[in-house]
């Protein structure tokens, strides 16, 4: 079983369409050039797809980074 | 191709829609089209799965995605960046969170509902007006609560007779209207069910209309539309038998025993693929059959009762051994339609994959079971009819003609006496109002015979053929077995002493008859009437119309330069005269020629 860390970098590589980005808890919108509001969305809903979960706004609204993604992933499987 | 269906799933959307859009980047003949979105809710990132939808039917996008909710002000105000964007469609992104009803407060809601109906005209009219194009508009979908039950469909303000009344309104409007075309998101939210379909955080913290779960299927149904308006509808079915049309292989079974009508469960679902077909096929698309079977034995299924689909609901039946693309290939030449232009039909996962190998443009669905075959030939919306002519009712009937024309042509061993056997006559006409839909739909359907491969809209059509120095000539062929309706035209224009085809086309249906020489014949016509010294064609290639790469030359036209940038190449002719004998020559086999119409009707 892959950690989480891993199952979200396997999504990011999916919306950003690229193959090679490795991600790191302390990433954020800042350090991906294509991750825009719209990426987010994409993001997030991708997320939701692959942990069968689903985000209340509070969470959506908290989550500033990978590790912040980490931590409500968790708290939800 | 069947990748497409699949990119409905949004997940899959996600992961597949560079690789995907690459890939058709890299196909030929892809027609740019302009695009603008005047938007009533964010479009974000359904841009991107509408662009993958057309790029899938041929089209090539280019996007102008106006400011959130400003759909009203950008459309009913001057806007220069729309009008300079001079789109070719116009696509009113709005649903029911841009109606003014919210649990209608209003003491009188038919006030509201009136003005909902008038602030939509203006938006129509006034896009109608300012820019001639393409225009979708969304319908709505219900809201997900009634607050007050059942009765809201009942009370005058009630969310579901809201919703009701005003997708009623703009029915009536868009049947009544040309060129304005109705995005039927009413269906597609009933489709997937309101409940998924609404997502209240993306709205919430987006402005996101639907879910992203949506919002593929959303992006193909437009997608769907836009392919249609610019000739990008299939033309023909081809379809297997056993397991296809019916449960079981009628060589073993025998015709009685085949499942199929409503005596057994699985009959049913067969049927219910026959009256389909037998729908598809009043509206415009032309069946055929490939199947591997005795003729006799195969055909013995149609024949029974229990079959709703008839044998001469098909016009060409292979029913052989052969291996099924070459049958696939005999039947598009005896329809002269080109490979892209059929869907194919078979149960059989081998069959379905040597076919997309053989005839990779040639689209093929594969039967599995009935509820998932029908579910995907209907998403994919091959046969959307946008206009329908007198042309796509009788279609089946014109390609049954053609067959019979094959026969007596076998008959005689000269191609010309068969030719003067057919006793053919052309009414000569010109482009009006009664015409216009189905001249429209042969200029931006006809591939082969076409030499600009441009596409018009109605609206420019209409514009055309009231300028003075256009001509326009519609061609209507007629011979012994029947009318093949109106079936070439051009578009001639006059500058001093030069002309310019604009534009020429021909349907395929009459190939090899003569009549390319009639048209050329009558525009030869027009430049002697009008002191005309010397007319002007022009050819681009594309990948289907090579078969008239060296018409102009072959007729007596000189190259005038290199070509363009555009790949278009110039040639001109300076002999009129000259040039009129010899068409003279060339529609020796046409009879007669009248001027003044056939009485052809829409």
């Amino acid at each position: 079983m892959n950690s989480i860390l891993e199952r979200i970098n396997k999504v990011f590589k999916v919306v950003f369409g690229m193959e090679d980005l490795i991600i790191r808890e302390e990433t954020c919108a800042d350090d991906i050039e294509e991750w825009d509001s719209l990426q987010h969305i994409n993001l997030l809903s991708m997320l939701e797809k692959e942990f069968q979960i689903e985000f209340d706004i509070d969470e959506i609204i908290s989550m500033e980074n990978v590790g912040d993604m980490v931590k409500v992933i968790e708290s939800k499987i | 191709m069947e990748e497409i269906y699949k990119l409905l799933d949004y997940s899959y959307m996600m992961q597949q829609k560079r690789k995907a859009k690459e890939k058709l980047l890299r196909l030929k003949g892809l027609q740019e089209k302009k695009i603008a979105v005047l938007c009533g809710s964010t479009f974000g990132e359904i841009e991107e799965f509408l662009e993958v939808f057309l790029l899938y039917y041929g089209i090539k996008p280019v996007f102008f995605i106006g400011e959130y909710n400003r759909f009203f002000e950008e459309a009913c105000f001057p806007n220069e960046a729309l009008k300079e964007f001079g789109p070719d469609v116009i696509l009113i992104h709005i649903t029911n969170k841009n109606l003014l009803y919210c649990f209608n407060q209003n003491e009188k809601p038919a006030q509201w509902l009136q003005e909902e109906e008038k602030r939509l005209t203006q938006i129509w009219k006034a896009l109608e007006e300012k820019y001639h194009c393409v225009i979708i508009q969304n319908n709505f979908e219900y809201f997900l609560y009634r607050a007050i039950g059942n009765a809201a469909r009942i009370r005058a303000d009630g969310s579901v007779k809201y919703v009701d009344d005003i997708n009623r309104f703009i029915s009536a409007y868009v049947s009544e209207n040309k060129n304005i075309y109705v995005n039927d998101v009413h269906f597609l939210a009933a489709y997937e069910g309101l409940k998924y379909w609404y997502d209240d955080r993306m709205w919430n913290m987006y402005k996101y209309p639907m879910g992203m779960s949506s919002m593929p299927r959303y992006a193909l149904n437009i997608a769907a539309i836009i392919k249609s308006v610019f000739g990008g509808n299939k033309k023909a079915v081809i379809t297997d038998l056993d397991n296809t049309l019916w449960g079981g292989v009628i060589g073993e079974l025998g015709a009685e025993n085949i499942k199929l009508g409503n005596e057994t469960p699985q009959g049913e679902s067969f049927k219910l693929i026959h009256e389909y077909f037998k729908y598809l096929s009043r509206h415009g698309a032309v069946l055929n059959i490939c199947s591997k079977n005795e003729y006799e034995t195969g055909i013995s299924g149609l024949q029974t009762a229990k079959s709703v689909l008839k044998e001469n609901d098909f016009v060409v039946k292979k029913i052989n051994w052969k291996n099924k693309h070459e049958n696939i290939k005999e039947i598009l030449c005896e329809l002269n339609l080109t490979e892209d232009s059929a869907v194919f039909v078979d149960d059989n996962p081998v069959e379905c994959d040597s076919v997309k190998a053989m005839l990779p443009l040639t689209e093929v669905v594969q039967m599995t079971k009935a509820r998932d075959f029908l579910d995907e030939l209907d998403a994919l919306s091959f046969f959307e009819i946008t206009e329908e002519t007198q042309e796509d009712r009788l279609r089946r009937q014109y390609y049954m003609e053609n067959i019979e024309r094959g026969e007596v042509k076998k008959q005689y061993k000269n191609y010309n006496d068969y030719l003067k056997a057919l006793n053919m006559v052309c009414y000569v006409d010109s482009v009006h109002d009664r015409n216009l839909n189905r001249v429209v739909q042969l200029l931006n359907k006809t591939n082969q015979f076409n030499f600009l491969t441009r596409r018009y809209t109605p609206e420019e059509m209409k514009e055309l053929s009231k300028k003075p120095e256009v001509k326009m000539l519609a061609l209507e062929l007629q011979d012994k077995f029947g009318s093949n309706g109106i079936v070439s035209v051009s578009i001639v224009r006059l500058e001093g002493d030069k002309a310019f085809i604009d534009g020429w086309v021909m349907s395929c249906r009459v190939f090899e008859r003569g009549l390319e020489y009639v048209m050329l014949e009558l525009i030869c016509g027009i430049c002697l009437d009008y002191g005309i010294s010397v007319l002007h064609g022009y050819y681009r290639e594309t990948a289907k119309n090579k078969k008239i790469a060296h018409f102009f030359d072959e007729t007596g036209f000189e190259k005038k330069n290199d070509d363009k940038e555009d790949g278009i190449s110039e040639w001109i002719c300076r002999n009129i005269d000259s040039l009129s004998d010899k068409c003279k020559t060339g529609s020796a086999a046409i009879k007669q020629v009248k001027i003044n119409g056939g009485g052809y009707d829409e």
